[in-house]
C-alpha cells in the first residue's frame, strides 16, 4: 500500500476537521442543554417573567455555542485549506488542529453553559437586576470561553506555520503533543470559570448591591483557576515554535 | 508570522560566562521605569486640595492598595509594604496595557522579568516570616502536620514562584501572540483593535492585580 | 521515513510533554475554580469579610494548583532534558 504526499495529507485533515467539529459540539450542547433546563425551571415558578427570561438564556447560549462555532470553523478551514504543496509532515499538524480546537471547547462550552443557568435562576429570584445579571454573565461566561481561545489560536498556528520538509518521529509527535496539551489543558479551566460565575451570578441576584464586590473576587477567582490552562498554552507554543 | 518566538539579542563575554540580554525588555523595562517617575513626579508636585489629573490617578492607586494592604496585613508591616505592593502593580499594570500602542512591547512577555518579581516576592515573605516567627518557628512550620511531609511543603513554596510567575508571562505572551496571528490572517482589518482591547486592557488589568495580590497574600500567610 | 532509536524516544518524550500538561490541567482548573465559586458565594453571603475569603481563596487555590506545576515541570523536563 502506498500513499501519495497529498493524500496522506489529506487524510490527516479530514480526521482533524472530525475531532475538532466533534469534540466541540459535546461542550456546546452540554452547557445549552444547561441554560435551557434552569430556564425551563425557573418558568415552572415564575410564568410572567417568559420574555425576560428566554432573552437572557438565547444570549448565553449564544456564549456557549461560540466554542462550537470555533470548532466548525477549525474544520471547514481543514477541509479546504491543504493544498499539494504541503510537506508530509503537515497531515499531522492538521490533526494536531483538529484535536486542539474540539478538546479545548469541551470545557468552555460547559464552562459558559453553567452561568447561563444561573442568570435565568437568579432573573426568577430578582427581576429588577436582570440587566446587572445578563451582564455578569455575559463578562463571566467570556472570561470562560478564552482557554477556547487559546485552543482556537494553537488551531491556527498549526494549521499555517511553514513546517520543514523532513519527516521525523520528533516533529511528527511535537505536532501532535501540542494540540494534546492546548486541548486537554483547556478543558478543567473552561469548566472551572463557569463554576466560578455561576455561583457569582447568582449571589449578586441575592443581593445586587454586592455585585461589584462580586465581580472582583469572580475576576481574580477566574484569573487563578485559567492559570493551568495558560501553562498548557506555553507548553504547547513551546512544542510548536520549538521544532 | 515567521519571526514568531524570535527575540532580539545582545550577547556578550564577560569572565567566562557567555551572557545573552533580551534587548527590548531591557528597553521597555527603562521605559515603564522612566514613565512611572515622570507619573510619580507629576503627581506629587503640588499636593493641593484641588488635585491635577496625575494626583487624582495618584491617589486612586495609593487609597485602593492601602485599604488591601492594611486588610491582609497589620498596621505596622502594612505601612512597611505598601510601598511595594502599590509600586508593583502600578509597574504591571503600565506595562501590560502599554503592548496596545504601536512599536511598543509588554517586559511582561519576558518570562525573565515576571520570574525575577516572582523570585522578589519569594524572598520577600520569607524573610517576613523569619522575622515575625523566628527562625525556630519558621523551619518548624515545614514538618507540619508530619515530618517526612518536609519534601512536599518545600515544593509546594517553590512551586508558588513558578505558578505565580508563568501565569503572569504566559497570559501577556499568548494575548500577543493571539493579536500577531489574527492580525496576519485578516491583514489588520476590523478584529485586532477588539482583541487589543480584550487582551491588553481587560487581562492586563486582572492580571497585574491578581500577580500584586497573591504577592501580599504569600506576605500575609508568612506573617501569620 | 528512516527512525532511529533516539528520534523514537525523543518524540516520545515530546508527545508525553503534551500529554503531560494537557491531563494535568484539567483537575487544578476545575478544582480552583470550584473554590473560586464557593468564594463567591461567600462573599455573597458575608460582604463585609471580603478581604478574609479572598485571601482564603487564593491561598486554597495555591495549594490545589501545584499539581498543576508538577505536570509543567514534567513537560518542561521531557522537552528540554530528555535527550
Amino acid at each position: 500500500m502506498t500513499w501519495e504526499n497529498f493524500e496522506m495529507i489529506r487524510a490527516g485533515a479530514v480526521l482533524g476537521a472530525g475531532f475538532s467539529v466533534g469534540f466541540a459540539a459535546i461542550g456546546a450542547a452540554v452547557g445549552e442543554g444547561y441554560a435551557a433546563g434552569k430556564a425551563s425551571q425557573t418558568l415552572a415558578y415564575r410564568p410572567e417573567l417568559s420574555g425576560d427570561v428566554l432573552k437572557t438564556m438565547l444570549v448565553g447560549q449564544a456564549v456557549a455555542e461560540t466554542a462550537g462555532i470555533f470548532g466548525l470553523v477549525i474544520a471547514m478551514l481543514l477541509l479546504f485549506t491543504p493544498n499539494a504543496a504541503q510537506p508530509t509532515i503537515a497531515a499531522w499538524a492538521f490533526l494536531g488542529a483538529g484535536l486542539a480546537m474540539g478538546l479545548s471547547a469541551i470545557g468552555c462550552g460547559i464552562g459558559a453553559g453553567l452561568p447561563a443557568g444561573s442568570a435565568c435562576l437568579g432573573i426568577g429570584r430578582q427581576p429588577s437586576a436582570s440587566a446587572q445579571l445578563t451582564t455578569l454573565m455575559l463578562i463571566g461566561a467570556g472570561v470562560a470561553q478564552s482557554t477556547a481561545i487559546y485552543g482556537f489560536l494553537i488551531a491556527l498556528l498549526l494549521l499555517f506555520k511553514k513546517l520543514p520538509d523532513v519527516v521525523s518521529m520528533p516533529g511528527i509527535c511535537a505536532l501532535v503533543g501540542a494540540g494534546l496539551a492546548m486541548g486537554f489543558g483547556a478543558i478543567g479551566p473552561g469548566i472551572g470559570e463557569g463554576i466560578a460565575a455561576e455561583n457569582a451570578v447568582y449571589q449578586v441576584a441575592r443581593n445586587p448591591e454586592n455585585g461589584t464586590l462580586l465581580t472582583r473576587t469572580m475576576l481574580v477567582g477566574q484569573a487563578v483557576a485559567e492559570s493551568t490552562g495558560i501553562y498548557s498554552l506555553v507548553i504547547a507554543l513551546l512544542l510548536i515554535l520549538g521544532t | 508570522m515567521e519571526g514568531l518566538g524570535e527575540v532580539a539579542t545582545w550577547e556578550m563575554d564577560m569572565a567566562g560566562w557567555h551572557l545573552v540580554f533580551n534587548a527590548t525588555t531591557i528597553m521597555m523595562t527603562l521605559v515603564i521605569v522612566a514613565l512611572l517617575l515622570l507619573f510619580g513626579w507629576q503627581a506629587a508636585r503640588k499636593r493641593a486640595p484641588v488635585p491635577n489629573l496625575f494626583q487624582v490617578v495618584g491617589e486612586l492607586f495609593v487609597v485602593t492598595f492601602w485599604g488591601l494592604t492594611r486588610d491582609a496585613l497589620d498596621e505596622k508591616l502594612a505601612k512597611k509594604y505598601f510601598p511595594l505592593i502599590c509600586s508593583l502593580f502600578m509597574f504591571l499594570v503600565l506595562s501590560n496595557w502599554i503592548g496596545i500602542i504601536p512599536w511598543m512591547e509588554e517586559p511582561t512577555k519576558d518570562l525573565n522579568t515576571t520570574l525575577g518579581l516572582g523570585i522578589m516576592g519569594f524572598f520577600i515573605a520569607h524573610f517576613c516570616g523569619i522575622q515575625a516567627k523566628g527562625l525556630k518557628a519558621y523551619v518548624k512550620q515545614y514538618f507540619e502536620p508530619m515530618f517526612f511531609m518536609m519534601p512536599l511543603n518545600v515544593i509546594g513554596e517553590i512551586a508558588k514562584v513558578v505558578s505565580i510567575s508563568f501565569r503572569l508571562y504566559g497570559n501577556i505572551m499568548g494575548g500577543s501572540i493571539i493579536i500577531l496571528v489574527v492580525t496576519y490572517l485578516v491583514y489588520g482589518l476590523l478584529l485586532p483593535p477588539f482583541l487589543n482591547a480584550f487582551f491588553g486592557l481587560f487581562v492586563g488589568t486582572v492580571q497585574a492585580f491578581v500577580f500584586t495580590m497573591l504577592t501580599l497574600v504569600y506576605i500575609s500567610v508568612q506573617v501569620r | 521515513m528512516d527512525m532511529s532509536g533516539a528520534d523514537f524516544v525523543r518524540g516520545m518524550a515530546l508527545l508525553g510533554a503534551g500529554i503531560a500538561m494537557g491531563l494535568g490541567a484539567i483537575g487544578p482548573g476545575v478544582g480552583e475554580g470550584y473554590a473560586a465559586g464557593k468564594a463567591c458565594e461567600a462573599v455573597g453571603r458575608k460582604p463585609e469579610e471580603a478581604g478574609l475569603l479572598t485571601r482564603t481563596m487564593l491561598v486554597g487555590q495555591a495549594v490545589s494548583e501545584s499539581t498543576g506545576i508538577y505536570s509543567l515541570v514534567v513537560a518542561l523536563l521531557l522537552m528540554f532534558v530528555v535527550k
